[in-house]
């Protein structure tokens, strides 16, 4: 529940907005949603106004500086002391599964439904 | 004049400033030596010059403050000015118009910051949502009369999703900002927490615009401008000693953009130029040992290059610095073959870095909000993590089966998260914020150029494969029961990483 409330998206993922610019330690950013910022950011404004090209929309790279910044920010403080756990790792990174969205309507169909998975 | 004096010793404060990116200490011992020299000098000159310029020197002084603490003197000031006869913001323009690095630009940002007095708290300052930008900037364009255009430029923000944005800086941003005030801003004294981070976003997405070797151009004949001034030689240097700075910042940070030979050349030529003065030694010695390092990486044929623009004319007038440059061409993806000439040695390049530079490692590791504009992780992490980020594309062995299951279910929430952010980690710190918009900004033929964006495809599939993990291993088992167990792990884990990450409760 604490983790609906979190991460979700309404509002464009205020919760999980605030919560970020709010932290001071160290943190890794949920990079789709930064992605998605710079995306439309770089596609909804021009780079130029006007017609030649002397006259620079500060504004868009304000925008995009600002996602930038926060990034580059929580790159500046490092995750010390964390040791490979090599068994865990491997669990993880070793195993083979197939990589489907549908993969959970060729198992039985569960009551979870299938959580969109891509970004 | 009491007033004056009291703000004497604040002046003094410069060279402390808490600007924390590569401005080490070797900058700030000559300016300290040189603020000391420089009270006398100006107590001196206050008292030949008339009210007038008392007043302007007043502002002077005022500028080379944190602005956000000089605002209720900064009012009270201006009754100063209003009493010996100068009223309106323009008159003061004019004769504010100091050839020290005040330019215009930068005066407009005053007379901005200088209607910011309490009662009008609530037009500047604040940071706004986009929902109200039309009604303040109506609000300020009545304070501001000469600034009266209307705001087509701002409805472009209307594009962006609905979050908080800071105030705009500039008052006529309808018509968008030149290059020319773009540069003076970077080149300006910082005056508020923006200004701050200007620098740092300037030099990362400048190349959407404009070539290296035209913003070098622009910074040096700015330098060189300083000179001519008549501002007292404090004043002066303290100024080129801020655009040696930003130059510092600059080639440590994104040493790609020097990778053209002419641009190199020119760099060069310039540092050797300064290095016989003793002021100057230290920065530029600075900027040289980052020089020796350049070589030819993503950021070099990316945007607006040098290879676009024709520089290879003619290597003479290039050098002597008359304008070969006309408006920056296209901003999309040009790409070149001739990258395979230059030795792309990064990791080299990181080591040597790493070894030399401790002093930009550990203002990096500071995690003052306000201060840090040196925006790179430690030249060393960069090189472990680029290591490490090889590491998770391992093929895979076995099919996921029960035993991972029940091996899965035994494991602590605790050693899961912190495995899983390990490997995040040492993936996302690999990652340099150009690549971030290279990702956004490229169409795919375009992308396979750029080694270094593999590292975020890298990031996108470890993303991509720990969701398609969690849903495999929830799913694994086909009863209901066991589904819930394992989905009810999922979200401790989750639960342990996030506050881990963010602080949340």
């Amino acid at each position: 529940m604490r983790l609906e409330i979190l991460m979700g998206t309404q509002k464009s993922h205020f919760p999980y907005r605030l919560a970020w610019s709010n932290t001071s330690t160290e943190r890794i950013p949920f990079l789709p949603l930064h992605c998605r910022d710079l995306a439309s950011a770089e596609e909804g404004n021009p780079t130029y106004i006007g017609e030649d090209r002397n006259r620079i929309n500060w504004k868009k790279f304000e925008v995009l500086g600002d996602v930038m910044t926060s990034i580059q920010r929580s790159q500046s403080i490092p995750y010390t002391g964390i040791v490979r756990n090599e068994s865990v790792q491997r669990l993880i990174l070793d195993v083979r599964f197939t990589k489907d969205e549908d993969v959970s309507v060729l198992r039985k169909p569960c009551a979870y439904g299938n959580p969109s998975l891509l970004y | 004049m009491l007033k004056y004096q009291s703000d004497e010793p604040v002046s003094c404060e410069l060279p402390h400033r808490p600007r924390a990116h590569s401005e080490n200490n070797h900058l700030s011992a000559p300016p300290a030596s040189k603020a000391q020299g420089s009270k006398p000098k100006h107590q001196r000159t206050q008292s030949e010059f008339p009210l007038k310029t008392i007043g302007i020197g007043l502002k002077e002084s005022i500028n080379e403050e944190w602005r956000t603490e000089r605002v209720p003197n900064l009012s009270s000031e201006e009754h100063l000015h209003s009493d010996i006869g100068i009223t309106s913001g323009a008159e003061m323009d004019e004769q504010m118009r100091l050839p020290s690095g005040v330019t215009l630009e930068s005066q407009s940002r005053l007379q901005d910051t200088a209607l910011d007095n309490p009662a009008n708290s609530h037009v500047v300052g604040s940071p706004i949502s986009v929902n109200d930008l039309t009604a303040m900037d109506m609000a300020r364009l009545k304070w501001q009369p000469s600034n009266s255009k209307d705001r087509v430029g701002t409805e472009d923000t209307s594009g962006l999703k609905n979050n908080a944005i800071q105030k705009p800086v500039h008052g006529d941003q309808s018509i968008g900002v030149g290059f020319d005030e773009l540069v003076d801003r970077l080149l300006s004294q910082a005056k508020s927490k923006t200004d701050v981070k200007f620098v740092a976003i300037f030099l990362c997405l400048y190349r959407q615009f404009s070539a290296p070797s035209a913003l070098l151009d622009a910074v040096i004949s700015r330098f060189e401008t300083v000179d001519l001034g008549s501002s007292s030689q404090a004043i002066r240097l303290t100024t080129q000693l801020r655009h040696l700075s930003v130059l510092a910042t600059w080639v440590s940070e994104y040493p790609g953009d020097f990778a053209h030979p002419l641009t190199r050349v020119k760099m060069s030529n310039f540092t050797i130029a300064l290095a016989g003065q003793r002021q100057f030694s230290m920065a530029i010695k600075e900027i040289g040992f980052h020089l020796d390092v350049v070589s030819a990486d993503d950021d070099t044929f990316w945007a607006v290059s040098d290879a676009t623009e024709s520089m290879t004319d003619d290597i003479d007038s290039s050098l002597t610095g008359s304008s070969v440059q006309s408006a920056p061409l296209a901003t999309a993806d040009q790409r070149d073959t001739t990258d395979d000439a230059f030795s792309n040695d990064k990791g080299a390049r990181a080591i040597e870095r790493g070894s030399a530079t401790p002093s930009a490692a550990s203002s990096a590791g500071k995690s003052s909000d306000r201060s840090n504009t040196s925006l790179e992780a430690s030249p060393k992490s960069v090189e472990i993590a680029q290591a490490q980020g090889r590491l998770p594309v391992a093929p895979p062995r076995a099919a996921l089966c029960k035993i991972h299951w029940h091996y899965f279910m035994e494991l602590s929430d605790e050693d899961v998260a912190r495995e899983l952010t390990r490997i995040d980690w040492a993936l996302f710190s690999s990652i340099r914020p150009r690549d971030l918009i290279r990702h956004v900004s490229l169409t795919e033929e375009y992308k396979g150029k750029y080694k270094d964006l593999d590292n975020v495809k890298r990031m996108i599939d470890l993303f991509n494969h720990t969701s398609f993990w969690i849903a495999n291993i929830i799913l694994l088992r086909e009863k209901p029961k066991h589904r819930a167990r394992a989905l009810e792990k999922c979200i401790a884990i989750a639960w342990v990483r996030l506050s881990d990450l963010y602080g949340v409760q």
